[in-house]
């Protein structure tokens, strides 16, 4: 199978397909099946009903009572994850429909990590934290939880400041046990703020994953023009002379990337960037292929503790 | 390089035009937004109304567009293809008139009859007069090389052998013909007869002539008018000054005192000179009336002056009718043995500076007068030579056909200046683009 390019994952409205689509690309990646190691735990008996899977028929109980009862299983997780999402303004850019927005990008990532997350038996929640509203699940299992999940992420918007320390306090804190929290951002905001809390969260037992998304177009200014620039979340305006600073803008964005890069990776922290003109399915499955090998990860396809 | 519309030039101030409309233009607003603005450096921001040249090469492109139409609307051509038609039968030729020499002071109207009709016979000439041909000989090289035809150079002198030197015709490029025509009698005796003509000749003005004009103070101004043109129409006194003569006209101060102490000459170098003017035999060619008694002047009035001529003295020139004009004789107050040349003709006599001019060059002739050495034929026929054949009017495009051809270019060069400036736009149109800005259309 082709990986799947951003503008055509972009241009799929429904979410829930993306992610799908997305998890089969993982799939066909040469992993074994991500559904080997799923585990539950039995809950109780009632009365068997007509269409009961007669596999969960208790024969033995049968056999005591004469009765027919069907056995019922708790669904059983292994991880518990946590998804942080940066829904600042700056996440909507690029805002033109040739290519999917920061935020956009993100949440198809998300969706497809909470959909394999899931189908692994693994527990996952959401936490934005925006200027007017908010989203906050706990982790939780289950098919039902994982389309409450992506609907949650596909009507998130960008708006305002986003207040990234505080939405990771948050989102450690949903986290009952030691889990894993995958924060999706482009952290320009409270860049020390951002990363204290980052190193404070790993400090404290949790797994983190730093996925930095990056549009090419702020990565990188192209074209000989002037320009005002106006920022997405300050409204601030400066004109420049893209020409003449493009060669100094490109270095400062890459010397961002890395500080943001080492200084997670002093915290024990995996850094993902996440350019949005790449397919996601292959930044995930190469990130997650490093993931498993580097050992003691939960599942096959990478995610848990290691 | 010439212009057929050369006005049309003046379109070249629409230039200006696009520099104006883009320095006062104000920019489209390429106004977008953007993340974030950390990395955006403060130092090199823009005015929001900027009025400095961005994108120089669409401007410079755009200025060429211009400039290339409006030079083609001018209609450019050289100006060696305008009149190289009929190359090939064409004639361009310099006239170096040497006036230095005695040949031309012998007879100044010939020669320059001489050297107009070298000029009249050619299509293009240019006529030099010099004192020093040979000095000319490059400059009228460099202007021949620029004329289309056959080219040579006419050289019309005496050929004093010391004013041209052995290889003159080296000194042109062996394209151009050289043509040596002689004038006057150098080498000859002079006759002299017949009033010089003196031409007023920007030459350096000779030594001091050690030949005295001696007038009535009324007749200052005569004299040194008189003065003037023999110094400027006679060459610098070659004798060193050991000849020494005056000429007295009637009416001088103390001519009487001069004529009644003047005896007859008998002095070896006097006797010498006095040969030389008799046989030069000036024969006036004016109807001078020297029988009217002279007026001298004196301290409280005029006295009449006789005009009898002594016995003793020798007749130098005559007028027509015979009589003695003006005779010498010989100083015996001076130390020095010295000419006097008594004159009878009235002061104020226009004859009087040819005179005076005449019997100056006799008695100091210049070393050309006297058989000063020149070129010999065979010299002057080794340097003749015809001109190389000129470049094959084949090659010459007609003035219209140049023209066209120039005009033809620029305008190509138009069409390709505005290709180029499309491609310049459509470039800087998709760099914004890709941007993502809305200003893809400037």
């Amino acid at each position: 199978m082709s990986s799947l390019s951003p503008a055509v994952v972009a241009a799929i409205d429904d979410l829930e397909l993306s992610a799908r689509l997305i998890v089969e690309g993982l799939r066909t990646g040469g992993h074994r099946s991500p559904f080997h190691g799923f585990s539950t735990e039995f809950r109780q008996h009632r009365p068997y009903r007509a269409g009961d899977d007669l596999k969960h028929l208790d024969w033995k109980l049968f056999g005591r009572s004469d009765r027919l009862y069907s056995r019922q299983f708790r669904e059983t997780t292994n991880v518990s994850i946590m998804l942080v999402i940066d829904t600042s303004a700056s996440m909507g850019f690029p805002n033109n429909s040739a290519q999917p927005s920061k935020l956009r990008y993100a949440a198809i990532v998300a969706a497809a990590l909470a959909h394999l997350a899931i189908t692994q038996g693994h527990a996952v929640g959401l936490m934005t934290t925006a200027a007017q509203s908010g989203v906050m699940l706990k982790a939780r299992g289950g098919r039902p939880h994982l389309r409450a999940l992506i609907a949650q992420l596909d009507g998130v918007k960008a708006d305002g400041r986003w207040d990234g320390a505080r939405a990771m306090s948050l989102g450690a804190q949903l986290l009952q046990r030691r889990g894993l929290m995958i924060v999706l951002s482009d952290f320009y905001d409270n860049e020390e703020g951002v990363q204290r809390e980052l190193r404070h969260i790993a400090q404290h037992g949790h797994d983190v994953i730093a996925m930095q998304v990056l549009s090419a177009e702020e990565r990188s200014l192209a074209g000989t023009a002037a320009v005002e620039f106006e920022d997405l979340e300050t409204g601030e305006r400066r004109m420049a002379d893209v020409q003449a600073i493009s060669a100094e803008y490109a270095q400062s964005v890459a010397a961002f990337v890395e500080r943001t890069r080492q200084s997670a990776a002093s915290a024990g922290i995996d850094h993902v960037l996440l350019p949005t003109e790449q397919p996601p399915e292959i930044i995930l499955r190469d990130y997650l292929r490093q993931r498993s090998l580097a050992g003691g990860s939960i599942g096959p396809l990478g995610l848990g503790r290691r | 390089m010439s212009w057929g519309s050369a006005g049309a030039l003046t379109g070249l101030l629409l230039v200006a035009l696009p520099v104006i409309i883009h320095l006062l233009g104000k920019d489209p607003a390429t106004r977008r937004a953007f993340p974030t603005l950390r990395f955006i450096a403060a130092s090199r921001l823009l005015p929001t109304r900027w009025s400095r040249i961005h994108d120089p090469l669409l401007l410079a492109v755009r200025c060429a567009v211009l400039a290339a139409a409006v030079v083609a609307l001018a209609r450019p051509y050289r100006r060696q293809a305008a009149v190289s038609g009929d190359a090939a039968s064409r004639v361009a030729r310099v006239v170096l008139l040497d006036t230095s020499g005695v040949g031309y002071r012998e007879n100044p109207g010939g020669a320059r009859a001489v050297a107009q009709a070298l000029v009249d016979s050619a299509n293009t000439a240019l006529l030099v007069t010099s004192n020093d041909p040979a000095g000319e000989l490059q400059g009228a090289a460099s202007w021949l090389a620029h004329e289309p035809g056959f080219a040579d150079i006419v050289i019309v002198s005496d050929f004093a052998s010391e004013r041209y030197p052995a290889n003159l015709p080296e000194l042109v490029a062996s394209s151009i013909g050289v043509r040596t025509v002689r004038i006057g009698s150098a080498g000859t005796a002079s006759t002299n007869v017949g009033a010089p003509s003196v031409s007023w000749r920007a030459s350096p003005a000779p030594a001091a002539l050690s030949v005295d004009l001696i007038a009535a103070p009324q007749d200052a101004d005569v004299r040194d008018a008189v003065l003037k043109v023999v110094a400027r129409s006679v060459a610098a006194d070659q004798s060193g000054g050991s000849v020494r003569a005056a000429v007295v006209l009637s009416g001088a101060d103390g001519r009487t005192e001069l004529l009644r102490s003047a005896r007859a000459i008998t002095s070896p170098s006097i006797v010498a000179l006095a040969a030389r003017l008799t046989r030069e035999s000036f024969a006036l060619p004016f109807d001078v009336d020297v029988s009217a008694p002279a007026v001298a002047a004196s301290g409280q009035g005029t006295e009449r002056v006789s005009v009898a001529v002594p016995a003793s003295a020798v007749a130098v020139a005559r007028t027509r009718d015979g009589a003695v004009a003006l005779w010498a004789m010989e100083d015996s107050v001076t130390a020095g043995p010295r000419l006097l040349l008594f004159s009878t003709l009235p002061a104020r006599s226009p004859v009087v500076a040819h005179v005076v001019a005449a019997v100056v060059e006799a008695i100091a002739p210049r070393e050309s007068a006297i058989g000063a050495p020149v070129l010999a034929d065979s010299v002057l026929q080794s340097w003749n030579r015809t001109p190389a054949a000129p470049v094959s009017a084949a090659t010459r495009p007609a003035t219209a056909d140049a023209g066209a051809s120039l005009a033809r270019l620029l305008w190509c060069a138009v069409l390709l200046l505005l290709a180029a400036e499309w491609f310049v736009r459509r470039r800087i149109s998709v760099a914004s683009v890709g941007l993502g800005g809305r200003d893809a259309e400037r």
